[in-house]
């Protein structure tokens, strides 16, 4: 019997054909390629800061540590730490003991000491004197500067490396100064010592006096307590002049230089504080790190932004204060950017894939600053692609794909 | 032979297409029961063995340090049997020709002589002796995966230090017939191992001369556990015990309970449905041939056989059938049971793992299998027997047929064709409906086989490339400050840090508590997340404490009841705080808080146990490299190695299973399309015969029995889609568990493979029977009596 | 041909026997009250056209259906109200059937079919026996799907008489079959009843074949109508229809 073609056959069968239109329905249905949902963010033009960070501590730009003069007994530290002092103030009574007035070998020690406070003051003389001639000079460049500035011949990251320069040398005209009269104060302090020890009427009280003026920042000995010749007793210093000191790796540190600026933050207060690089030390030295491995480090010292924030803030920090301490190696206003979370190696190149029409496509990337998070983006991506985030191992090129919101 | 036996055997034989139908799909029932509790009874021996041969101890307690005399102590409390002080430290190792980093937990070996507990069991080689510096005896899936022998070298860094031993023994201890490290989900052989290493080496190499930081006690017969822990807690609180916990706490006898309880839960659902089907088949089987043979039993009644003879002769053809489905899926099962074992050996180090069946499985099997055949058989036999002579010798009356849907006249066009198949299914309401029914099982039996593979993808993707999405995770040796985030920062390729801290807590709500860990994560952490039920990051609360949904549900707690938090380390603060959210991860419970508070909870400062880093691809070596070398850095782990490794090791489990429960479900429907279509086919052999001789073609002549079965078949796919989803989420109901829930997740393509391969069949079978219609006996027709 | 004694012993006695039976949604009353009586020895015929009720008759008289009212005595033993148990004793011990359509089971040879009634029986012959006796014994281990209509009938009877049987009960023995071949099962039928003096029932509604009778029984519409004696019995092959 002919049966004929299989249409005709079935023409009169419709419930065959139902099976085979089920079948191939499920077969549609399950197999069709489904959109992954992915995570994705766009391609813009925003902020963008490289910046590595490294822990610090605090410490007084200028630092005193009064010291007992002779043996003898201290009977009674006037002043706490914490506690404001002016230059000349009597901080301690010493009690010099007898052997220390009479001894001459004591006596020639004093006079030692105080020759040596007087080259010490001849030093900070010399110092003064250099950095004045700093000062001017940085303070003649800066004027170029701005001039320069103003012509649009200099780039606003060189001229504040200017400012901040002029005002460094400013603020070590400063500290020079400071240093002398410290100096003349230690020298006459000793001088008096001298003048005590040839007296055999010897007074029973010797007053310490504070060679600056500043704040008690530690105490070392309390009352009542023998002490020897040279001994520390206070340290005392102006506590608004802190600085940050930081153990930098030296190949970061060479990526930093005087005016880097640097944010401070993790020191307990509730917005970070802003300061800029003064000064990265040249001397490299080994430490180990947390995980137990040597490294080469230097101090880089971090002053304070006086114009940035309110001194109130800073005025909760003490010396010794711990501090992180992020240097902004590199910022610009805009540039375009993509979250590093999109991007990964294909062979050598970076890539990431970019969502076009619901597929993901691969695209290989030219990078350029690296970010907090981000990248910069040289080629390979234009304003508003949207990217994937995260890609799993099922994210291929050409796959369909659909965004979602995290 | 009796001449009613004999009928009874060529009857068989007649039927032996359909009877091997029945038989096949027990068999599967059989083999599939045979094969899970056969595996799980050896499973169960052999563990139960090892236990007692090598003593495994019964409580188990580690703390930070203690002098060796606290041994002493122990040893005083009630109910103590013995108490075994060892020293356990977490490290790293290195073996020639392996880049990958290798964690290892390194155990003192028991010194010779004397009880001990948790012994070695030494596959190959020796235990190192007490005094050997640089010997020990490495875990045996490691040796394995890297075809490690006696006498092989290995570098062992252990607190910072680096060693370089000589294996000088393979094998392994109760404590570690799953071996996988404390964070693992699942066993990475080429990645994790155990060494036993002599007491003094150790002791060295951590520190720990005179100490102990980790005790195994042996519990006297008859002592309450409970009593026991709350002791050797006392005793140990001021070293910093973590808290001692029972044997069924322990993560290696944990992970054996776990699989067999899902071994049970198998042993259990699959059977039940393949051996239901089987008699369901049976049914259909008998029924028709008794049908078909009513004259004969009115005549053997007639000549005097009694009703006892008669429902005797069509139970036995049951028993026949029962029995050899029996056999088959014996057979079928040690075959299956065998292969099982194999792959079980591969995760499970026990020393002998020799599949056993005992008597107990095979009467179990044969109960089974012979059970519902007699089911099935039931009612037809009870037909058979009951039916009265005279009646059965009158030809069938016609049923009644009342007019139903009257309205429904003339709503469809439908050919002569349709109104006779639909007047053929409204007829035998019951038998349709359990012909779809039966065909909607056998779709649901492929749904669940395809599920393990499914639930798997679903359970890798949402941790491993939702939740975490990191590179490269860092434990360190000791809590870090935060000083090492930077230098971890700082290191070639590294993209991002994000830190992380963990501490044992015992975690109470009412009376309900459990001991788990409490993690600080960073608020804005994108390399790990936690999320919710629905997928979407719920970041660690400001004011409150995040914990896994199923703790929360084992706790009774729910968002916004306070939660005790004990924490059993440092300075032991007990925290009170709300339940702020729950978080839905498949593996483990866990507490969540922010980095900040659990610091501040804490108040020990900022400490830091571990790190996830992303990193750039083309620098990993290097960065490897760097990591390696930093004493402080106990260990590290690639997120996307692991998960391809787990995917390597299952691939072929997975791809077994699959392929066995898409054959099961294919007997299925085979089975019942054909046996549901040869009766038909003999039910109304005149029938067709009679419309072939008036003109029809075979083709349209088959088109009334196939096209309804079409319709079934078609009909069944909705009906088995949604028994497959109550069979996975039976199944789910039986797996679900501390350590891992299963999602009831059914994909596409499993609904696609199941509904395919049922149609497939279908129309397979179908053909079959289509050629049995091609020989329709015309002539023999013509000859019978009107 | 001398007529046979009249005075052997009753084997069946019924009174007032009555059936009625559902068909599907019908109710069929097939007796109305039937009183009759069989000897020991006798060949009846009970004559009627279809739907008289004499398959009725015979399927009570052999114990295969209870009636509904009367009384059915075999011997003396009570068959209205006996127990299905009671009922398959009787069938057992005392009764064989011819049936219209033979009723062999297809799935065993002829000499198997036999035997499946001797091998529950107290007094068989052999199958091979019962076989020769209806002329079949070279057809022993053919299927009934092997053998012609004659022969399989041929087989039936030798399995109904293979537990000598105190009665034969054949319903419309020749119904499906030629003249010829008819006759042959007729003759059958006819020597063991002359042989074995075995009670022989014979339903037909063909008048011929009550020439060989003893008695003839009229059945219509559920009654009996009439009932003859034969003065002569013709011989089986002598009847022609």
């Amino acid at each position: 019997m002919n049966e004929g073609s299989i249409w005709l056959r079935l023409r009169g069968k419709p419930l065959y054909l139902l099976l085979a239109a089920t079948l191939f329905a499920v077969a549609l249905w399950s197999f069709w390629p489904r959109a992954l949902p992915v995570e994705s963010a766009a391609v813009a033009a925003a902020p963008l800061t490289e910046s590595f960070s490294e822990e610090g501590r605090t410490r007084l730009r200028s630092r005193y540590q009064l010291g007992a003069p002779l043996d003898g007994t201290v009977e009674r530290i006037v002043a706490e730490p914490g506690d404001a002092v002016a230059a000349g103030d009597v901080v301690a009574v010493l009690r010099p003991s007898p052997s220390a007035m009479l001894d001459p070998a004591g006596r020639a020690q004093s006079e030692a000491r105080v020759r040596a406070a007087e080259s010490d003051l001849a030093a900070a003389r010399a110092t003064v004197a250099s950095a004045r001639a700093e000062q001017s000079r940085s303070a003649a460049a800066l004027q170029r500067g701005i001039a320069l500035g103003a012509k649009g011949l200099l780039s606003g990251e060189n001229l504040d490396s200017l400012r901040a320069q002029d005002a460094a040398a400013a603020a070590a005209l400063r500290s020079a100064q400071a240093r002398v009269d410290a100096a003349v104060s230690v020298r006459d302090g000793y001088r008096a010592v001298l003048e005590l020890q040839g007296d055999a009427a010897t007074p029973t009280r010797l007053p310490l006096r504070a060679p600056v003026a500043g704040r008690i920042i530690r105490r070392f000995v309390e009352s009542e307590v023998a002490v020897r010749a040279g001994q520390a007793l206070l340290d005392l210093g102006d506590i608004g002049a802190l600085e940050v000191v930081a153990d930098v790796l030296t190949a970061d540190a060479v990526r930093l230089q005087t005016g880097t600026p640097a944010r401070l933050r993790d020191w307990g207060g509730e917005t970070p504080l802003h300061g800029r690089v003064r000064r990265v030390e040249p001397g490299g030295f080994t430490k180990v790190s947390a995980l137990g491995v040597d490294e080469q480090r230097t101090v880089v010292v971090v002053e304070f932004d006086e114009a940035a924030e309110t001194p109130a803030l800073r005025a909760r920090l003490g010396d010794g204060f711990r501090v992180q301490v992020d240097f902004l190696v590199w910022q610009s206003p805009s540039v375009l950017q993509v979250p590093s979370a999109a991007l990964f190696r294909d062979d050598a190149a970076w890539a990431a894939y970019v969502i076009e029409n619901g597929r993901a496509r691969l695209r290989r990337i030219e990078l350029g600053r690296i970010g907090d998070g981000r990248a910069e983006v040289r080629g390979g991506l234009r304003e508003g692609d949207r990217v994937v985030l995260f890609p799993a191992d099922t994210v291929r090129d050409g796959r369909r794909v659909t965004a979602q919101s995290p | 032979m009796r001449a009613l036996t004999r009928k009874g055997l060529r009857d068989l034989w007649r039927l032996r297409s359909q009877a091997a139908a029945v038989a096949l799909v027990a068999a599967v029932g059989v083999a599939n029961l045979v094969m899970s509790r056969a595996t799980l009874e050896s499973l169960e021996a052999s563990r139960s063995r090892y236990y007692r041969e090598y003593a495994f101890a019964d409580v188990f307690a580690d703390l930070k340090r203690a002098p060796e005399q606290v041994a002493q102590e122990l040893r005083r409390i009630a109910g103590v049997a013995v108490a075994d002080t060892r020293i356990v430290a977490p490290g790293r190792a290195r073996i020639a020709g392996f880049d990958d980093p290798i964690r290892i937990q390194a155990l003192s070996a028991p010194e010779p002589g004397g009880l001990h507990l948790n012994r070695l069991h030494l596959r190959s080689g020796r235990a190192a002796e007490p005094g050997e510096r640089d010997a020990l005896v490495v875990s045996d899936a490691f040796a394995d995966a890297h075809g490690l022998r006696a006498g092989d070298a290995m570098t062992v860094v252990l607190h910072g230090r680096s060693q370089s031993f000589r294996i000088v023994g393979i094998g392994a201890t109760p404590e570690f017939v799953a071996q996988l490290s404390p964070q693992a989900v699942f066993p990475d052989p080429r990645r994790f191992a155990v060494v036993w290493l002599p007491r003094r080496a150790l002791e060295a190499a951590t520190d720990m001369d005179g100490a102990f930081n980790s005790v195994a006690i042996a519990l006297q017969p008859g002592a309450r556990r409970e009593t026991v822990l709350a002791a050797v807690d006392l005793a140990l609180a001021g070293y910093g015990g973590v808290g001692a916990i029972g044997r069924e706490d322990q993560r290696s006898h944990r992970y054996l309970d776990e699989e067999f309880r899902q071994l049970r839960t198998m042993a259990r659902l699959f059977p039940a449905v393949f051996l239901g089907v089987s008699a369901f088949v049976l049914y259909i089987v008998l029924g028709r041939l008794v049908g078909g043979q009513r004259e004969q039993i009115g005549t053997l009644k007639a000549f005097g056989y009694g009703d006892g003879e008669i429902w005797r002769h069509y139970a036995g053809l049951a028993l026949a059938i029962g029995s050899a489905g029996a056999v088959l899926g014996l057979a079928l099962g040690m075959q299956l049971g065998s292969l099982l074992a194999g792959l079980y050996r591969e995760f499970y180090r026990l020393p002998y793992l020799d599949f056993v069946l005992s008597p107990g499985v095979v009467w179990l099997a044969v109960l089974a299998s012979v059970g519902s055949a007699l089911l099935g058989a039931a009612v037809p036999v009870l037909r058979a027997a009951r039916l009265p002579p005279a009646e059965a010798m009158r030809p069938e009356a016609p049923t009644s047929w009342r007019r139903r849907t009257t309205g429904a006249r003339s709503l469809v066009r439908v050919s002569q064709a349709h109104r006779l198949i639909l007047r053929n299914l409204l007829r035998h309401p019951l038998r349709a409906t359990m012909t779809w029914a039966g065909l909607a099982l056998g779709v649901s039996v492929m749904m669940m086989g395809r599920f393990q593979d499914d639930a798997i993808d679903y359970l890798i993707e949402r941790q491993y490339e939702r939740a975490e999405r990191y590179d490269l995770s860092v434990a360190f040796v000791e809590p870090a400050a935060p000083r090492a985030l930077d230098e971890l920062a700082a290191l070639p390729g590294v993209r991002a840090v994000e830190p992380q801290r963990a501490v044992p807590v015992r975690v109470r709500y009412r009376a309900a508590d459990k001991r788990t860990v409490l993690i600080g994560l960073a608020p804005d952490a994108q390399l790990r997340r936690t999320l919710d039920a629905a997928g979407k990051p719920v970041p660690p609360a400001l004011h409150g404490v995040l914990l896994t949904g199923f703790l929360a549900r084992l706790l009774g707690a729910r968002p916004g009841d306070t939660i005790e938090l004990e924490t059993l380390e440092g300075r032991r603060r007990v925290l009170y705080l709300p339940l702020a959210g729950l978080v839905d991860e498949p593996f483990g419970v866990q507490a969540y808080l922010p980095l900040a508070t659990l610091d501040r909870a804490l108040g020990e400062g900022p400490r830091r146990d571990a790190a996830l880093l992303s990193a750039d691809a083309a620098a990993m070596p290097r960065l490897i490299a760097e990591l390696d070398r930093r004493p402080g850095v106990a260990a590290t782990g690639r997120r996307r190695e692991s998960v391809r490794n787990f995917y390597d090791s299952m691939a072929r489990t997975i791809l077994t299973f699959t392929l066995i429960a898409t054959a099961f479900g294919a007997v299925i429907t085979a089975g019942v399309v054909y046996s549901s279509a040869r009766a038909a086919l003999s039910e109304r052999a005149r029938d067709l015969a009679s419309l072939r001789v008036l003109g029809f073609t075979s083709a349209e002549v088959g088109y009334l029995l196939l096209g309804e079965l079409a319709l079934l078949t078609v009909l069944a796919l909705p009906l088995g889609f949604a028994l497959g989803h109550g069979l996975v989420a039976l199944l789910v109901l039986g797996y679900d568990s501390e350590l891992m829930r299963i999602p009831h997740y059914v994909s596409a393509s499993t609904y696609g493979i199941a509904g395919l391969t049922a149609l497939t069949t279908a129309v397979l079978t179908g053909g079959l029977v289509w050629r049995r219609v091609q020989r329709l006996d015309l002539i023999g027709v013509l000859k019978a009596r009107d | 041909m001398p007529l046979e004694s009249t005075t052997s012993a009753e084997v069946f006695r019924a009174t007032g026997l009555s059936k009625s039976y559902r068909m599907g949604e019908v109710i069929v009353p097939a007796l109305r009250g039937v009183d009759l009586s069989l000897r020991r020895g006798e060949l009846i015929v009970l004559l009627g056209p279809s739907g008289s009720g004499k398959s009725t008759l015979l399927n009570i008289l052999g114990g295969l259906d209870v009636p509904t009212d009367g009384e059915v005595w075999y011997c003396d033993h009570r068959l209205h109200g006996a127990d299905e148990r009671e009922l398959t004793q009787f069938r057992r011990e005392h009764v064989g059937f011819v049936f219209q359509f033979y009723n062999l089971l297809p799935s065993l040879t002829a000499l198997e079919n036999v035997a499946l009634v001797t091998e529950i029986a107290r007094d068989p012959m052999a199958p091979r026996d019962a076989l020769a006796l209806v002329g079949l014994e070279q057809r022993c281990d053919h299927f009934p799907s092997q053998l012609s209509g004659g022969e399989q009938q041929r087989v039936a009877i030798a399995r109904a008489i293979a537990k000598r049987p105190d009665v034969l009960l054949c319903d419309e023995p020749t119904g499906a079959l030629d003249a010829a071949t008819g006759v042959r099962v007729l003759d059958a039928l006819d020597s063991v009843n002359r042989r074995l003096g075995t009670t022989t029932l014979i339903i037909t509604h063909n008048a011929d074949i009550a020439r060989m009778a003893h008695r003839v029984l009229q059945l219509g519409d559920g009654r009996i109508v009439s009932e003859t004696r034969n003065p002569t019995r013709a011989r089986a092959l002598e009847l022609r229809w």
